[in-house]
């Protein structure tokens, strides 16, 4: 009940302090506002060149009918742990990129509902995780790092836990 | 980039053709392409309101008096970093809580950078700072997950603010594990010299 409140409220509470900053505050104002919008849809706009071809292959990906035979293959082990078998490939892809998870996770909203369960799962899971390896090989890239030492592991380590207290929590809200 | 193309693409063709299901695969490539585009028309509305929101936030100084409330969790999570590295992976944290995951990677790198000069550690080698801040940063503690939002929106979702609440928290708890879990990780596996190296 007041989850529910206050998911609803949380929105239109972050636009009214937007609101009131803009009011009162003598260094932001609408034009702010406006410039933001601006920038965002040009952020939008070079989303498209990666994610299109993105979505492409997964549409291919699931027309072939692997996505579900790879979910099929793996349901008797899901179900043990509890894990919804169409959240796989969304599961296995998230770290590597984050256009291709956008992408299936587009794909699975459209398969069994953004308001489902396994929507509801999938989405607290994408917003709460980021995509691990490839923001380790970007960093340490840059950072001229050849010995990783036990980073990858605590990455993977964070990922199973940030899983598991995805699915938890999907089940404990929805 | 290739490889998660590749992998997708080939994998669905040699899977297509083992199993006869080829005659969708074209339409796939088609309808993909469209519904890209449609995707992104519906994504822009409620992506591009929350970054101008974001904006005016950002330009009232919302990040620098989030930067100083995170100070002392900082020190917790990074020690023996300067006033500097912190600011740095303070603005990257704020970014992240603000769901503005682009405006982290720039704070981030000049972070690490400085944690380079600060390390004692032979070059190439990643210091206890750098992995914390690079593994933290794969679950990153988000406030408003814009686009979570516009996803579920450009989906058709009726209750796309429904999942606010339980991102918050997973992704809160999830950052406060890895901050301990990189501790233990520090004292378990402190850097040796290694050996193998040293053989012919």
């Amino acid at each position: 009940m007041i989850a529910r409140v206050v998911a609803a409220l949380s929105l239109p509470a972050v636009v009214c302090a937007a609101a009131t900053v803009m009011l009162f505050s003598r260094r932001a104002g609408f034009s702010d506002l406006t410039a933001g919008v601006g920038r965002g849809g040009k952020t939008l706009v070079s989303l498209l060149p990666t994610l299109l071809p993105l979505i492409v292959a997964v549409s291919m990906f699931r027309a072939s009918g692997l996505a579900s035979a790879i979910a099929s293959w793996l349901s008797p082990l899901c179900r043990r742990i509890g894990f919804p078998e169409e959240m796989v490939p969304l599961w296995v892809l998230r770290p590597f990129s984050g256009s291709g998870s956008n992408a299936l996770a587009l794909s699975l909203f459209s398969e069994v509902g953004a308001d489902g369960y396994v929507g509801f799962c999938a989405s607290v899971l994408l917003g709460s995780s980021d995509t691990a390896v490839y923001i380790l090989s970007v960093y340490f890239g840059a950072a001229g790092v050849t010995r990783p030492r036990y980073a990858y592991f605590a990455a993977a380590v964070t990922m199973l836990f940030c899983t598991a207290l995805a699915l938890l929590v999907g089940r404990a809200f929805y | 980039m290739e490889i998660v193309f590749a992998v997708l693409t080939l994998s669905s063709l040699g899977y297509a053709a083992v199993t006869g299901h080829t005659e969708a695969l074209g339409a796939a490539v088609l309808s993909g392409a469209a519904d890209a585009v449609g995707i992104l028309i519906g994504m822009a509305g409620v992506s591009c309101f929350f970054a101008g929101i974001l904006a005016v936030f950002g330009k009232a100084g919302a990040l620098v008096s989030l930067s100083r409330l995170l100070s002392p969790f900082l020190r917790f999570a990074f020690p023996g970093t300067g006033e500097d590295t912190r600011a740095d992976i303070a603005a990257a944290m704020t970014a992240n809580l603000l769901g503005m995951g682009n405006a982290a990677t720039p704070a981030a790198l000049s972070a690490l950078g400085r944690m380079k000069k600060e390390s004692t550690l032979p070059p190439g080698v990643a210091s206890d700072p750098m992995i914390a801040l690079a593994v933290i940063n794969t679950a990153p503690a988000t406030l408003i997950p814009t686009g979570i939002l516009a996803l579920r929106h450009a989906s058709g979702s009726t209750d796309a603010a429904a999942v606010l609440l339980p991102i918050a928290l997973v992704s809160t708890v999830s950052m406060l594990f890895a901050v301990c879990f990189c501790r233990v990780c520090a004292r378990l596996f402190p850097y040796r010299e290694n050996k193998r190296r040293q053989l012919p």
